[in-house]
């Protein structure tokens, strides 16, 4: 029998509302935490674009000066990755994901879950903080190279910056709490029955991007600890000075050792998202699940090596360049196996068009574009012409706002039945879509030309340079996009809010899906299955299974009563591991 | 946790055991899991400072004379004394092992007098330093000198007071569900803050 | 949660190894001081940091039991110092041109 719970009754009575909603150990509470956080700090963000997109469109006024702009495409890039992407795909999906999906009660360490949200928010009010400081928030990009970042002979924003700074280093103190939760839950609380190559795609990704993010960018927390020193104490890090030498360049290595991996640590969990998706959504399996985990794996352990793909025009020594370049067109590769076996996902698939599907499918088509001219950038040559131009903007929104933008929304009109209990409405959930998608391509596509024609990134205002002038109706164009793009998040917040409290009661298995947390109540209650174990006996992927069915799928796991799980003795799991 | 104890907490905590360890992959216990992805994430922070640090030094020849300028004396003794920390804490595991928690009890307390002790050597050294002039100002040496001994004397703070903690919750009346499991991963948090050491004490003090 | 019980090795030989390791470290430095000798400088310091080295396994194997679960010496030891080395040398071609200058 199906029972149907609202929000309300989701955790025990016992609790008051502080500790059920506020202070909460629950990994789903806190999914929601993050949710709600990042999606306020996405549209912070995506306002900030908007008023300097104006700003170009419209360089004849002025509605920033030149250092507001900064500061504005700074705040934009860093908050867009630090505190939207990696608290929305890893703090809300990993949280909400991982242990349903892997038959826990909860994470393997709640306490910690619960303080690696409360680090966030902190980071979050210093972020914040650093906005209303007189000398504004930081304003030398998000990539902080020094010597602007570092010596106070370039930058007066010296207490934004600070502050930025900490709040950086608050925010990673989150993530990697976040972390050691992740790994160590999706290793040693799995269920009976779930080897390893059972596990969804999307856990798979998020281990992997928790392992990644782990290693890349621990260095860059030295980084910022020797940058901070240049920034309050005077040192030398970074800087040069008469009486001192340090190395601006060894703070893009250090920087970029991390960044090329981040990339990829905002990637994977979106594509592990679309993942899902596609599988329910065609009655398929997914195609090729052991190439994807291997591709996965190699493209994970390669991104360590190409990070000097970003220095090719820096002054780094050229010997350096070729390798590089090899790794950078390599790493292609295995990511093109993840995308081939996506796509095969599709073929011959019973398609439903759901919101959550359209999301999915245009998430996937646009970074196939991203992804694609990313080949251009890999290679020095053409680097050196494209580096620091329109082109490079456009690339990496093309990978980064469909993995993470597109994505995100994928999994949260397919996981908010189960978070919340309640179902979103589906006919404003696909003007979300067309809006956003329409949007975006409108904001980005143009931006490709305006860096072929050489149009650098960063500057305030092309009309004053000759050979840019006539281009001006780039800006315009892509400005349009990006207006409209945060226009159509209207209908979402909207759907979202009203959904949250008045939609119509979510069944447990909406989707039809396999995977272990559409077993659980919608929502789940606290300590997720009311007792009950959660035991393995399939893949992950048995949709339209051969044979006669009642359904065309077959559930990934069955509940059994806590007392017979305990009478069958040792459970070491089947499959692999 | 042990957020919510149920009525039957044996059964479920014999049902948590055997799902966390009869199914790991690895079959670690997760809080020790826990603690080296911790651990794993260290190396690469001090890592990365160190191998900065060595990159300076690599182009500085005349390296070796600022070293001559830090107390070998002192250093060599900091050493010996968080060996010794490292020696009476792995002993305190082994007695809780034992079920000897009255010895735990004093081998871990001569950890945290250890840690103490590394402090108080540090504290002097510094003192003297600045005394001689020798501050963040004083040239790349001596700026990887302040901060990468001062950031391992934070680690060391930061494990003597976990050290103590440990030390009140296993003494308490009510014991926590696995003490041994407390102390080797407080243990092992302790012996990594050592190794560092082990490292810092050539690059800074004897080469 | 139940702990595996492994073995304990023989602590105290290990804490005698290491103070004897150290104490050597210490004479390398007098004994071939830069300072005095320069020539030895080089020298002295791959002969200190080797035993740092082995100092440093000793701990990690047998205090931290790596010695029994030698799966996480892969992930927790290797991993890390592979891609350490990987940083330094992909930093090093550009740290020392320009830092020598």
């Amino acid at each position: 029998m199906e029972s149907i719970i609202t929000i309300e009754d989701m955790h025990t009575e016992h609790q008051g509302f502080i500790r059920r909603y506020i202070f909460s150990t629950d990994h789903k509470v806190i999914a929601a935490q993050y949710l709600i956080t990042a999606l306020i700090w996405a549209l912070v963000a995506g306002l900030l674009a908007s008023i300097f997109r104006t700003q170009l469109a419209l360089s004849q006024k002025s509605i920033l000066t030149p250092e507001s702009y900064n500061a504005a495409v700074t705040m934009h890039g860093a908050i867009m990755i630090f505190w939207v992407a990696m608290p929305l795909l890893i703090g809300a999906f990993a949280n909400l994901c991982i242990p349903l999906m892997v038959g826990a009660k909860d994470m393997a360490f709640p306490g910690l879950n619960m303080l690696s949200y409360w680090v966030f928010f902190l980071s979050s009010i210093i972020l914040i903080s650093s906005f209303f400081v007189p000398s504004g928030p930081a304003p030398f990009g998000w990539t902080i190279y020094p010597p602007l970042s570092a010596d106070a002979r370039f930058t007066a924003a010296k207490p934004g910056e600070i502050l930025f700074l900490f709040a950086l280093l608050l925010e990673f103190a989150s993530m990697l709490m976040g972390g050691i939760n992740y790994i160590t839950t999706t290793i040693s609380l799995r269920t009976r029955g779930l080897g390893m190559m059972r596990l969804p795609i999307v856990v798979w990704m998020q281990l992997i991007a928790a392992l990644v993010f782990l290693f890349a960018v621990t260095p860059l927390v030295a980084g910022i600890g020797f940058l901070l020193l240049d920034v309050i104490v005077g040192t030398s890090f970074f800087r040069v000075t008469a009486q001192s030498q340090g190395d601006p360049l060894l703070w893009q290595h250090i920087f970029w050792f991390f960044g090329h991996p981040e990339v990829y640590v905002v990637l994977l969990p979106g594509l592990g998202i679309i993942a899902e998706v596609f599988a329910s959504h065609t009655r398929k399996p997914i195609f090729g699940y052991k190439s994807i985990v291997y591709a996965t794996i190699a493209s994970a352990v390669l991104s360590f090596v190409v990070w000097g793909h970003h220095m090719f025009v820096s002054g780094m020594n050229p010997s350096l360049s070729y390798p590089f370049a090899v790794t950078t067109i390599a790493i292609s590769v295995p990511f093109s196996v993840i995308l081939v076996c996506l796509a095969l996902t599709l073929w011959n698939g019973s398609i439903r068009f759901t919101s959550s599907f359209l999301f999915a499918l245009g998430s996937f088509a646009a970074f196939i574009i991203g992804g694609l001219t990313g080949l251009f950038l890999g290679s020095q040559v053409l680097d050196v012409y494209l580096h620091d131009t329109y082109f490079v903007i456009a690339h990496f929104h093309y990978t980064i706002f469909p993995s993470v933008i597109l994505a995100s929304f994928a999994g949260i009109y397919y996981w908010f039945p189960k978070l919340f209990g309640r179902t979103m409405n589906e006919f404003w959930g696909k003007v979300h879509f067309w809006g956003t998608f329409i949007g975006f391509n409108v904001f980005a596509f143009p931006l490709f030309f305006l860096g072929i024609a050489g149009g650098p990134r960063r500057y305030y205002d092309i009309t004053h340079i000759d050979y840019l002038r006539h281009f001006q109706w780039i800006h315009i164009l892509s400005t349009t996009g990006a207006v409209l793009l945060i226009a159509f998040q209207t209908p979402f917040i909207i759907n979202f809010f009203v959904s949250v409290f008045r939609g119509k009661q979510a069944e447990r298995n909406p989707w039809k899906a396999t995977t272990l947390e559409w077993l659980a109540e919608s929502p789940p209650p606290h300590r997720n299955w009311n007792g009950m174990v959660p035991v393995v006996v399939n893949d992950p992927y048995e949709y339209s299974p051969e044979g006669e069915e009642e359904e065309d799928f077959k559930p990934q796991g069955i509940l059994i009563p806590r007392d017979e799980v305990l009478r069958e003795g040792t459970n070491a799991p089947t499959g692999k591991h | 946790m042990h957020q919510l104890e149920s009525t039957d907490t044996v059964m479920e905590s014999r049902l948590e055991s055997q799902s966390a360890i009869g199914q790991s992959a690895v079959g670690i216990p997760s809080s020790k899991l826990g603690m080296w992805v911790f651990l794993s994430g260290e190396v690469l922070i001090f890592g990365g400072l160190i191998i900065t640090c060595v990159l300076f030094r690599l182009s500085y020849p005349q390296w070796h004379e600022f070293s001559g300028e830090t107390n070998a004396l002192t250093g060599s003794i900091n050493t010996f004394v968080l060996i010794t920390g490292s020696f009476t804490i792995v002993l305190a595991h082994k007695m809780v092992d034992q079920g000897n928690l009255k010895s735990a009890y004093l081998y871990i307390f001569l950890t945290i007098i250890s840690g103490l002790l590394f402090l108080a050597i540090k504290a002097i050294e510094y003192a003297g330093e600045i005394e001689h002039g020798y501050n963040f100002h004083s040239g790349p040496f001596w700026a990887f000198y302040y901060g990468l001994t001062g950031f391992h004397a934070v680690h060391v703070f930061t494990g003597t007071v976990i050290n103590t903690v440990v030390l009140i919750l296993i003494s308490r009346r009510k014991k926590p569900g696995n003490p041994s499991s407390l102390v080797e991963n407080a243990g092992l948090f302790w012996h990594f803050v050592d190794i560092v050491w082990v490292f810092l004490l050539p690059l800074f003090y004897l080469s | 949660m139940t702990n595996k019980h492994h073995a304990h090795p023989n602590y105290l030989l290990i804490w005698i190894v290491l103070c004897g390791l150290t104490t050597l470290s210490i004479l390398t430095s007098v004994l071939l001081n830069p300072r005095h000798h320069i020539e030895f400088r080089d020298l002295a310091a791959f002969i200190l940091f080797a035993l740092a080295g082995v100092k440093a396994v000793l701990i990690a194997l047998n205090f931290m039991h790596l010695r029994f679960e030698k799966i996480l010496i892969v992930f927790a030891i290797l991993v890390p110092l592979t891609l350490l080395l990987i940083a330094f040398f992909g930093f090093m071609p550009d740290a020392i041109v320009t830092l020598k200058r």
